[in-house]
């Protein structure tokens, strides 16, 4: 990598930091991952990709994309499941049954539905989830659609 | 019936208010970090990357033992061995290129400075 590849990535890391945190701290690992381990592995993981990242999609697609990969990759992983609520779930909010109810069915949700509504509730429009995905707009509006009307019978039931 | 709508707009708000909690001054060291790992082996990244880190009881302390430690990185390029490390603050980070486990890295350097 040249000097000014280095100046660019740590600009877009400062313009994408919150959006990276967003998806690290959204994940529910072992007590052993603080939402601080996951930051920086999905940052080695922008800086080992930044050199291919062709700029087809948005930068904030493609950020959101590799980050979600490493999570999903952390979370496949032996041993990186929770054995407990990780410490930004005991928040008070979080105390609320019907919050902690519909939190917990997404997180249960199985890939790629479980990225699908994430992104659909922070506001991506269906190709930007397209691109976060490797899916078809088509596949992500039917895949979301599918998604929210079994989560909303999942929770009506719960 | 539960408000599906009301709460799932809230776990949305909820997502898109996380902030990243680093300074500026943070996060640059981080993001130096991060590239710094990566030159070790160029063109090699290192398959086990600052995971494992050694929380020290003060900055001081930390940078202390990473004046020892520092110049006692393991360099067998042709046993494909390279393993380095980092300071941030109170945190010592283990990286390496092979297939040793970052806490094999740090017991690796505890028992160099035993």
């Amino acid at each position: 990598m040249m000097e000014h590849d280095e100046k660019r990535f740590r600009e877009l890391i400062h313009r994408q930091r919150d959006l990276i945190w967003r998806v690290c701290s959204s994940y529910k690992l072992s007590a052993a991952w603080t939402t601080e381990d996951s930051f920086h592995e999905v940052l080695c993981d922008l800086w080992q990709g930044y050199g291919a990242f062709d700029r087809r999609s948005s930068e904030s697609t493609w950020v959101y994309r590799v980050a979600v990969n490493t999570m999903n990759s952390l979370a496949r992983k032996k041993g990186n499941q929770p054995t407990a609520l990780p410490p930004e779930r005991h928040d008070p909010s979080y105390r609320d049954d019907d919050y902690r109810d519909l939190v917990e069915l997404i997180e249960a949700m199985p890939e790629p539905d479980r990225t699908i509504v994430k992104a659909h509730v922070q506001g991506f429009g269906y190709k930007e989830v397209s691109g976060i995905t490797g899916l078809s707009i088509a596949a992500v509006s039917m895949r979301l659609s599918r998604a929210l009307r079994k989560l909303r019978k999942l929770y009506n039931q719960k | 019936m539960r408000d599906f709508d009301k709460q799932l707009k809230r776990y949305g708000d909820e997502l898109k208010n996380a902030r990243c909690p680093y300074s500026d001054v943070e996060l640059d060291r981080v993001i130096r970090s991060v590239v710094w790992s990566e030159k070790v082996i160029p063109n090699e990244p290192p398959t086990k990357r600052l995971r494992t880190k050694w929380l020290w009881p003060s900055v001081a302390a930390a940078a202390c033992l990473a004046a020892i430690l520092i110049p006692l990185n393991i360099d067998d390029r042709a046993n494909g061995d390279i393993a380095r490390v980092v300071i941030d603050g109170q945190h010592l980070y283990f990286a390496c290129n092979n297939g040793c486990s970052p806490e094999g890295t740090l017991e690796t350097f505890k028992t160099m400075i035993r």
